[in-house]
């Protein structure tokens, strides 16, 4: 159980990892019933801007899950496939249809209740090919990369995306392992990369974020934490 | 909020514990939705479906159970028993013209009664388990007070009421938030995070805690350990929920549709097991003070009625947990 922040889009719609296309749609349109500004379900729950924000990002889950190619890109990003594997039908199943075959077991699906936890099948599927070990098993593959020299931080440092990126992979971390690491939503470990900050929650739940990353990375919270809120606040 | 302090950890009620029977709450958060409605035409459906049933006016301050059930009120009520006039509960039990139902009538002792200190609503539901009965129903008052909060964390089964109106929502969702609250302040036994689950109770604390989440990530980013023992009691906490008064098609929806909403922004679970439609018969038989299963069997509003009783029995039968608190 999560906080819808921290949702992803499948966990977001309530629908399970393998849904269809037009599951999809069904409970994109459910949510858009239910999370409407006249909608006596919601009321006294959200400020008008916290119901704007669900809703844009029910749009973006929507987006995404809807289109084939932008799905497999996110079930990348959230470790639920390779890139090699079949995306899920586009129309229903009968109940008896098997899923499409793929070279990786693709996770069970996530009920609405119980979501998809980065756990145990996401870990499997990104062990099996982990980079680093990889290429100490087999001397004959490139050599990977060494990640470039941590930045350093003092009080004057300009704290933005780009340096919460530097950090990250000075660290060899890719988003998805910090994702795993953090528990940090992997939309909203990019968002704060990218420096979007409309599409970041309410700055109690950045703060709590930036803390966790500051103590991932080892450097100093408070200045990580004041000075990518500096940003947000100018941001409006 | 009343100043009803709880001793540290001190157990409210081992509630139905190997005792055989079991306690139902009524509440809601809102005044006049319909609670003693329900809780007075629950009881009588369990009644006539062969259990031994004791309805209790836990309104403190404003009971009026006996009126939807048609009887005057009682001699002896409620009040009686919290300013110790009668020694046991067994003396304010009124036995009602319905086999196997009786009626512990509301306090009437307004500023008394409504206030009842931390010891005397011990006594109460200590005596309560001991009416030898098979359901016991708390049809509860309106508001977040401690008193109701309590009673309601005590059954096994919490119905919260709501009418498709955003007024009951709103004070709805308050209920579901303070319960919880309530339910982890009662197991808490850390000060600091004490003071946590105290300042959220405060709509603007010091934390940013607006919701059961809130407060999960503000104790786990203290302690992880804690914060998944909260979140384990999150996902235990799962009142059932219905909807009164439905008058339009999309009243209908209202039920899952707040089940929905109350899971991904409070993070409460709710079990929603049905509605009961508006209609004018039901304020004409309260007028008439008649209750409405009884004399209006083959309406739909008594349909209704009986169809949700059939889902509590069926919840009472599957649920072994004994009480939220323990």
């Amino acid at each position: 159980m999560k906080d819808f922040r921290e949702q992803n889009f499948y966990e977001l719609l309530e629908i399970p990892v393998h849904a269809t296309r037009e599951e999809v749609e069904q409970a994109y349109r459910r949510s858009l019933e239910i999370f409407n500004p006249d909608s006596v379900a919601v009321y006294a729950l959200f400020s008008p801007e916290e119901l704007a924000a669900l809703r844009r990002r029910l749009d973006e889950a929507y987006d995404t899950l809807g289109n084939l190619d932008l799905r497999r890109k996110y079930d990348l990003d959230l470790g639920l496939r390779r890139p090699d594997s079949t995306p899920p039908p586009i129309s229903s199943p009968s109940a008896s249809t098997p899923e499409p075959p793929s070279p990786t077991p693709v996770p069970e699906a996530a009920s609405p209740q119980a979501s998809p936890e980065p756990s145990t099948p996401m870990v499997q599927n990104k062990e099996a090919t982990p980079p680093a070990s990889a290429a100490e098993a087999q001397p004959a593959a490139p050599l990977p990369q060494a990640p470039p020299p941590p930045p350093v931080i003092g009080p004057e440092t300009v704290v933005d995306g780009s340096l919460l990126k530097q950090l990250r992979q000075a660290r060899g971390l890719s988003l998805e392992k910090l994702s795993e690491m953090t528990k940090i939503n992997i939309y909203y470990l990019r968002q704060l990369e990218e420096n979007r900050y409309e599409q970041l929650p309410e700055a109690v739940y950045v703060r709590g974020y930036l803390r966790l990353l500051a103590g991932t990375f080892k450097v100093n919270p408070q200045l990580v934490v004041e000075g990518y809120t500096k940003n947000l606040k100018k941001s409006g | 909020m009343d100043n009803d302090s709880i001793p540290e950890q001190q157990p409210l009620l081992d509630a139905g514990r190997d005792a055989g029977y079991s306690i139902i709450a009524v509440g809601g958060g809102k005044g006049g939705i319909g609670k003693s409605l329900l809780a007075a035409n629950l009881g009588i459906c369990l009644a006539q479906s062969g259990q031994k049933v004791v309805l209790v006016d836990a309104d403190l301050g404003g009971a009026n159970l006996h009126t939807c059930l048609g009887i005057d009120l009682p001699g002896q009520t409620l009040s009686d028993f919290i300013q110790r006039r009668v020694e046991s509960l067994q003396e304010v039990i009124t036995e009602t013209s319905i086999p196997g139902l009786s009626l512990i009538s509301g306090a009437q002792d307004f500023l008394a009664s409504a206030n009842i200190k931390h010891t005397q609503k011990l006594r109460l539901l200590r005596k309560i388990r001991h009416l030898g009965t098979d359901v016991i129903i708390l049809d509860l008052g309106s508001g977040t007070s401690f008193n109701v909060l309590d009673f309601f964390l005590t059954a096994q089964l919490g119905i919260v009421l709501i009418v498709p109106e955003p007024t009951s929502l709103e004070n709805s969702y308050r209920f579901l938030r303070s319960a919880f609250y309530r339910l982890a302040r009662r197991q808490e036994a850390q000060r600091r995070f004490q003071e946590i689950i105290q300042a959220a109770l405060e709509p603007r604390n010091q934390y940013g805690i607006r919701t059961p989440y809130d407060l999960i990530r503000v104790v786990a980013e203290i302690d992880p350990e804690r914060g998944r023992q909260y979140q384990a009691w999150l996902e235990g906490f799962r009142p059932l929920l219905v909807v009164n008064q439905v008058r339009a098609a999309a009243d209908r929806e209202l039920g899952p549709a707040v089940a929905t909403a109350s899971k991904k922004v409070l993070g409460i679970g709710l079990d929603y097991i049905g509605y009961v439609n508006y209609d004018d018969s039901v304020w004409q038989m309260v007028r008439n003070r008649l209750p409405l299963v009884l004399h209006q069997p083959q309406g739909n509003v008594a349909q209704r009625l009986w169809q949700l009783t059939r889902e509590v029995q069926k919840r009472l039968a599957a649920t072994s947990r004994p009480a939220t608190i323990e």
